[in-house]
């Protein structure tokens, strides 16, 4: 009997312990909108789509004066151009979208369970294009992250949608993202975590840790520091190069991954991108 | 024939000490050579552990933005010479890549320490 109960209290041990690597996507979800729910009490959960400046009332005001001007502008209307100029055999960006590609961001990134794998917008648009023939472009800048600066702005407002579907591969591909969310890398030994989520709010050097909820509502975005519109991938490696870990490739299964789990952190926070950041 | 003697005497010991000073010589060169072929081989072993050591840490996902541009720079240090410090290089090579390896064990086992605790 008391062999019985130590068996039983070793199992219940092993259960709790492994808890959190086997913890549901919704679950996470709500524990990471607790966590900031009491950390910020005084914002709501629309705020987070406008990150570090939903947390400070200075910065806020500042940011809400570029974007009366905002300097994305012209590459959402060349990426509107380039959405609707034909491919070489007559077809379009719009025959590869549902509802011609136009309000849609907030479904992506989707898992596609016949290929197993995460697909985001970037992603599906260069699929497009070697499905119809086209060379693919270059992804982090330039003509792809106009395109889905494009697609991203008839999508303002929608609320972000991400589906896990009941599928293993799926599941593995979230918790694959969610692990790496929270490794630490680089010789500073800091994950994306350290700073958006542990001191999500506090400041390093002169700027204010953004938090992870709602990171991904305004990408591609205007950043003064690229000058140009850039993808949330090219943030990625823009972070992982700030505490000196080697990046991945942009689109590789690693920050595909990635963006799947950052993405459905942010489920039901309207979308507002292309936005402008410092 | 005393002094043919001595003569005689004197050349010997002035050819055994020419003899000793060559032997010396020769085996001070030999001891050079040595040293230098143990060293490249040092030096070559450094250099396979650093880059199988970067390799694997990059297999990992963990390689560190430092490490392969050191890893040029202790090559053309050694191209260019200065084996001394490019072994010191090489050695940081292979440090920084097997912290990067052992950051990559730590993180595996660990990475729940960040998940968000809701009281």
């Amino acid at each position: 009997m008391k062999g019985l109960t130590c068996l039983s209290a070793m199992l219940v041990g092993s259960l709790l312990i492994s808890a959190p690597a086997i913890a549901d996507p919704q679950s996470d979800s709500d524990d990471v909108r607790a966590f900031f729910q009491k950390r910020f009490s005084n914002i709501t959960l629309e705020d987070y789509a406008d990150g570090a400046y939903a947390l400070n009332e200075n910065a806020r005001m500042q940011w809400e004066e570029i974007e009366e001007f905002p300097p994305y502008e012209d590459a959402v209307d060349e990426g509107m151009v380039l959405f609707e100029t034909p491919f070489a055999n007559g077809k379009s960006y719009a025959s590869c979208f549902p509802n011609g590609g136009i309000g849609i961001k907030q479904d992506y990134p989707k898992y596609d369970i016949e290929t197993q794998q995460v697909i985001t917008v970037e992603f599906a648009i260069n699929q497009c294009r070697t499905s119809n023939g086209e060379t693919a472009l270059p992804y982090g800048q330039g003509e792809l992250a106009y395109v889905s600066a494009y697609m991203a702005s008839t999508s303002r407002e929608n609320l972000i949608n991400v589906v896990i579907p009941d599928d293993d591969g799926a599941l593995a591909a979230y918790e694959a993202g969610k692990k790496m969310f929270y490794e630490r890398k680089g010789q500073l030994n800091l994950a994306c975590a350290t700073c958006h989520i542990s001191i999500a709010g506090g400041q390093l050097r002169a700027e204010i840790t953004s938090p992870a909820l709602g990171h991904t509502t305004h990408f591609p975005a205007f950043r003064f520091g690229w000058d140009d519109i850039g993808t949330l991938q090219k943030r990625y490696a823009g972070c992982n190069k700030q505490v000196r870990a080697k990046p991945f490739a942009l689109q590789s299964e690693e920050y595909r991954n990635l963006e799947y789990f950052h993405t459905f952190m942010a489920n039901g926070l309207p979308l507002n991108g292309p936005g402008s950041r410092k | 024939m005393t002094r043919n003697k001595l003569q005689l005497l004197l050349l010997l010991v002035a050819s055994l000490a020419m003899l000793t000073a060559c032997i010396d010589s020769s085996l001070a060169n030999e001891s050079t050579t040595s040293k230098e072929n143990e060293q490249a081989l040092d030096i070559d072993t450094l250099i396979e552990q650093a880059e199988q050591a970067l390799a694997e840490a990059g297999r990992l996902g963990f390689e560190w933005s430092v490490t392969s541009p050191l890893l040029e720079v202790a090559h053309a240090t050694y191209k260019a010479g200065n084996h001394e410090q490019a072994t010191a290089l090489f050695n940081e090579v292979r440090l920084q890549s097997l912290l990067a390896i052992e950051q990559a064990r730590y993180a595996d086992e660990n990475w729940q320490m960040l998940v968000p605790v809701i009281d």
